[in-house]
């Protein structure tokens, strides 16, 4: 006897992790991230237009007397690049199956994480202008509040996802949301990065 | 012995115990696309007849020109945002997450909770900015004028000013929320041999303008961030040639793709419509199809507009972003023609909308035309902008919606409007978008403003027009006729209004036409 099974032949939707169902989550989130995060790069491309006009439509710019001092907001980029490293290798953690190092990664990108938000915060707190000096200052004020935010919700992520990866929820075969979660800490390290591309490098 | 087992019918019967497990399905924490779809059609239809409401005050407070122009009118200010930042796109929103489901033959939302976040981020949006209005006159003018806001150096904004801008914050999030989501939906949950070729012309179209608003919205956002440090601190980054650009493309309503979004989302709408009621697939199906998808995105071209081109009287109509627009709109029209001229045509209410969506249409570019001859005061070319936002940012994109609420009447009321009815609705709403667009185009060809109270009609018409809407949500029930049109896409393959999971079969799927492949098969 042969019994032949085609292909169309459709299962019940499963439960848990397993099963077409599980599969399309697991694709949804990602997608979704990524679709949000071409958004987030849409936001701060807008501001760096924002930028951009206004430094061609004005003769003197920087206004006279700004100065920065680049230290922290290079540090800043070094930190961010160095958390979306470990964000990979936690990625890497889950992939393999090798748990241990996944936490050690997720852990390591959360306190860079948070470092990035203590020296943002302080740069903003140290800029040598208040924002309604000059549109400088307001435009600079609203790119670097703006990445603020941003990196918090990605930060926000990486914690959720640590501490699905702690109880045991992320597996092998189950890795969509750490793969969502690094998705949406590398853009918004690029955002940062262009903020800090055309604030402090080019000015 | 050979067993042979095979599917005769495709289900999809997965209606997501995950997503109401952990709480319970009521109107307020639901995950269903169909209750979620009428909470914001409700919403939208709410903030769309308050507007009307607000419109008739305007018009009858107005006391000379330049009340059409925007430029201190608190009434004006906010019928704008009431209408076209909130009313226009909930509704949208509603229908899209109502239909696109079914036309793809999903049983649910990809992000049901995102969703339903949208939906109560979007509400409490619309609170903020109807507190705003309410509480006092908003320091900065409406995004109805070119004109950005001068914040007076060293004062800062009122708390008024401050609820609005944090209101039209929220409203943008819940817009690019709900973007995200729709966008996500089509893009992986349509059922098993539904190919993106072969999605029907509305989920196309939702698909062209979800992306729109994915990528628009963080720039309108953006701008209000820009705002609000600007505001707040009574800065002056608005005042110099910059800041006016800047408003003009990130702020400003005609500036951006906004603007059109919804009214070219319309040939999606209509193109389903036009190939259900003739009864055959629409010609050029291909092309149709690609125009549908397109032409909100090519609204993203509004950005490319110069300054020069911004100051013109033809307003949205003298950009490139427009013009691409309008040759989808030019080939869809042409397939429409061809698909009626051949086909077996039915007389339905949802037909009539289409007429008066083209009348309006036509109508906004026989006014662009005039405006090409005549001489305008800076003054007078703000008058006729704003003419033309109520025919093409309102009036277009709410005939088209209405259109799709009459055509998928049966899945959302449970019954087929009646064509007497329909066509009352058609003719109030297209009688009364022209009626209230009146004043401002006279004001801009320089008559006098003694025309206001045909204005003020004019809004209390389209407020009646909207009320059959009320009429339809509050009657809803429940009938068998899963079919009335024969038609041909999926939504058509479940009984109406649809059961919570939608579907209990589905046909296989090989064409963009499923249902009349399975006619075909079975006779």
């Amino acid at each position: 006897m042969t019994a032949t099974i085609s292909d169309e032949m459709l299962a019940l939707p499963a439960g848990g992790d397993t099963g077409v169902d599980a599969e399309e989550r697991r694709a949804t989130v990602p997608l979704a991230v990524l679709i949000a995060g071409a958004g987030v790069l849409s936001l701060f491309g807008a501001l760096v237009a924002a930028y951009l006009g206004l430094k061609a439509a004005t003769p003197a710019w920087p206004p006279p007397r700004i100065t920065f001092d680049n230290y922290t907001a290079t540090v800043l980029t070094i930190t961010a690049l160095m958390a979306s490293v470990t964000l990979e290798w936690a990625g890497y953690g889950i992939r393999k199956g090798f748990r241990g190092q996944a936490l050690v990664g997720f852990g390591l990108t959360v306190l860079l994480g948070v470092a990035f938000l203590n020296a943002l915060y302080y740069l903003i707190a140290q800029f040598p202008f208040g924002a309604g000096d000059s549109p400088y200052a307001t435009v600079v004020y609203a790119m670097t509040s703006v990445t603020f935010l941003v990196v918090l919700v990605a930060v926000f992520g990486v914690i959720l996802t640590g501490l699905r990866a702690a109880g045991h929820q992320l597996t092998t075969d189950n890795q969509y949301l750490a793969r969502a979660a690094a998705l949406l800490w590398h853009v918004a390290v690029l955002g940062w990065i262009a903020v800090y591309y055309t604030v402090y490098v080019t000015k | 012995m050979t067993i042979t087992e095979t599917r005769p019918v495709a289900v999809a019967h997965d209606d997501e115990p995950a997503a109401t497990a952990t709480v319970p399905d009521t109107w307020l924490t639901t995950g269903d696309h169909k209750r979620l779809g009428i909470l914001f059609i409700a919403g939208g239809l709410v903030a769309l007849i308050a507007g009307c409401a607000i419109a008739v005050a305007f018009q009858v407070q107005a006391d000379g020109p330049t009340a059409w122009t925007a430029a201190g009118s608190r009434l004006a200010s906010a019928n704008t945002v009431v209408t076209l930042l909130i009313g226009i796109p909930a509704l949208w929103i509603g229908l899209a997450t109502y239909v696109v489901p079914l036309q793809i033959g999903a049983t649910r939302l990809a992000l049901p909770r995102l969703h339903n976040l949208a939906l109560w981020t979007y509400f409490w949006g619309g609170v903020l900015v109807a507190v705003a209005f309410t509480a006092g006159r908003p320091q900065f003018n409406s995004l109805l004028s070119s004109a950005p806001p001068l914040a007076v150096k060293g004062q800062p904004a009122t708390t008024v000013t401050e609820l609005l801008i944090a209101g039209l914050f929220v409203i943008g999030l819940a817009l690019f929320l709900s973007a995200v989501s729709l966008l996500t939906t089509v893009l992986l949950r349509r059922a098993e041999g539904l190919r993106l070729p072969f999605v029907p012309l509305f989920s196309s179209s939702v698909l062209g303008t979800a992306t729109t608003l994915v990528l628009a919205t963080p720039v309108f956002l953006g701008g209000l961030a820009l705002l609000a440090y600007d505001q707040h601190y009574g800065g002056t980054l608005f005042a110099g040639k910059g800041g006016a650009r800047i408003w003009q493309h990130e702020l400003w309503l005609l500036g951006q793709p906004l603007a059109l979004v919804f009214a070219a989302a319309g040939i999606g709408v209509f193109g389903d419509i036009v190939s259900t009621h003739a009864r055959r697939p629409l010609s050029g199906y291909g092309v149709a199809r690609v125009a549908a998808t397109a032409a909100p995105l090519l609204t993203l071209f509004l950005w490319t507009g110069t300054l020069g081109a911004l100051g013109s009287p033809l307003g949205p109509l003298a950009r490139p972003g427009a013009v691409a627009v309008a040759l989808a709109f030019g080939v869809s029209f042409l397939c429409w023609l061809g698909t009626l001229k051949d086909g077996q045509r039915r007389l339905h209410p949802s037909l009539l909308f289409l007429v008066a969506y083209l009348a309006v249409i036509g109508l906004a570019g026989a006014f662009s035309i005039v405006a090409l001859s005549t001489k305008m005061t800076p003054l007078e070319a703000e008058a006729f902008r704003n003419g033309q936002i109520t025919l093409l940012v309102f009036a277009a994109p709410l005939l088209a919606l209405a259109g799709a609420a009459a055509h998928w009447s049966p899945k959302l009321w449970g019954r087929a409007t009646p064509t007497g009815l329909g066509a009352l609705q058609a003719l109030l709403l297209l009688a009364g978008a022209v009626l209230t667009a009146l004043p401002a185009y006279l004001v801009g060809f320089g008559a006098s403003a003694s025309i206001a109270p045909v204005g003020a009609a004019g809004s209390a018409a389209t407020a009646a027009g909207l009320l059959f809407f009320v009429v339809n949500l509050a009657s809803r029930r429940a009938t068998t006729d899963a079919d009335p049109y024969d038609g041909m896409t999926l939504e058509w393959a479940t009984s109406s209004p649809p059961p919570v999971h939608n579907f209990d079969e589905l046909p296989d799927i090989r064409s963009p036409h499923p249902l009349a492949d399975a006619g075909a098969t079975s006779s």
